[in-house]
């Protein structure tokens, strides 16, 4: 079998998130890392006399991770998720993931998101950039798709 | 024109989502995108049939004598609504018949 020439980076990922106007805005430079953890829901069934478990699925799940900066510019990721916490009414909002870019022939992962939780920890003896941790879970369905244009 | 099929679900921008085993014509796409796809295996040339061989198009198909498939699907609606004596929308819906029965069906999940 010949070695993969096709593996990527995440380097040049683009995340894209609705602001409060529903307008999808790029965060991909005011955030910068994803965590995608997409699950099935599985059901076991053991009776007696067998000693290995039937199991069957049924619903799709996931949850997004997203390690943003906090920064002070309108638009960009810190500035839509706390006015998404904190200002808006509870709200669906569109979150895209685009694999390993946004050009033709990427993955692109999208749906409509609620902001379960937002994390930060501001430390006086630490001179990196504060990072804010936000989970999106989702409501309806999470599709995958190519980008096509 | 050059019909594709796809093979994975394409989001053509604005919610124009070409999904999985739709056939569709190659102008959907941009020039550009339809090469990368090609290349990337997201998309495979389609060949069409004969008309008459289409289920239920062997009275139709000898109503457009010596035509492919593709040069009906690429025809004119109009000229080909007076060829067989139907109406244009009739054509079109026809058109967007044979473009079903080639697609693949949905997958699961």
């Amino acid at each position: 079998m010949a070695q993969t020439t096709t593996d990527i980076t995440a380097c040049d990922v683009s995340v894209w998130l609705d602001n409060l106007a529903g307008v999808a805005k790029d965060i991909s430079g005011s955030s910068n890392s994803v965590d995608l953890s997409f699950s099935k829901v599985i059901g076991e069934l053991r009776t007696f006399q067998t000693r290995w478990a039937r199991r069957q699925e049924c619903g799709k799940d996931c949850v997004w991770t997203l390690m943003i900066v906090y920064s002070t510019t309108t638009d960009e990721a810190w500035h839509i998720l706390k006015n998404w916490f904190f200002s808006s009414a509870p709200n669906l909002r569109t979150c895209t993931v685009y694999a390993p870019d946004k050009n033709i022939g990427s993955d692109m992962l999208s749906g409509e998101f609620r902001l379960q939780d937002l994390k930060w920890t501001l430390s006086s003896g630490n001179a990196d950039p504060v990072s804010v941790t936000a989970t999106l879970v989702p409501s309806g369905e999470v599709t995958l798709s190519t980008v096509a244009t | 024109m050059t019909y594709y099929r796809a093979l994975e679900d394409l989001n053509a921008g604005h919610n124009n989502i070409i999904a999985n085993g739709i056939v569709f014509k190659e102008s959907r796409l941009s020039p550009k995108a339809v090469t990368i796809l090609a290349e990337m295996g997201r998309i495979a040339e389609v060949s069409f049939p004969p008309l008459e061989v289409i289920p239920g198009w062997k009275i139709r198909a000898a109503k457009v004598k010596n035509m492919s498939t593709v040069e009906f699907l690429d025809a004119p609606n109009d000229e080909l609504a007076v060829k067989m004596k139907t109406k244009p929308d009739t054509i079109e819906a026809w058109k967007a018949e044979i473009l079903r029965w080639m697609a693949t069906p949905p997958k699961e999940g």
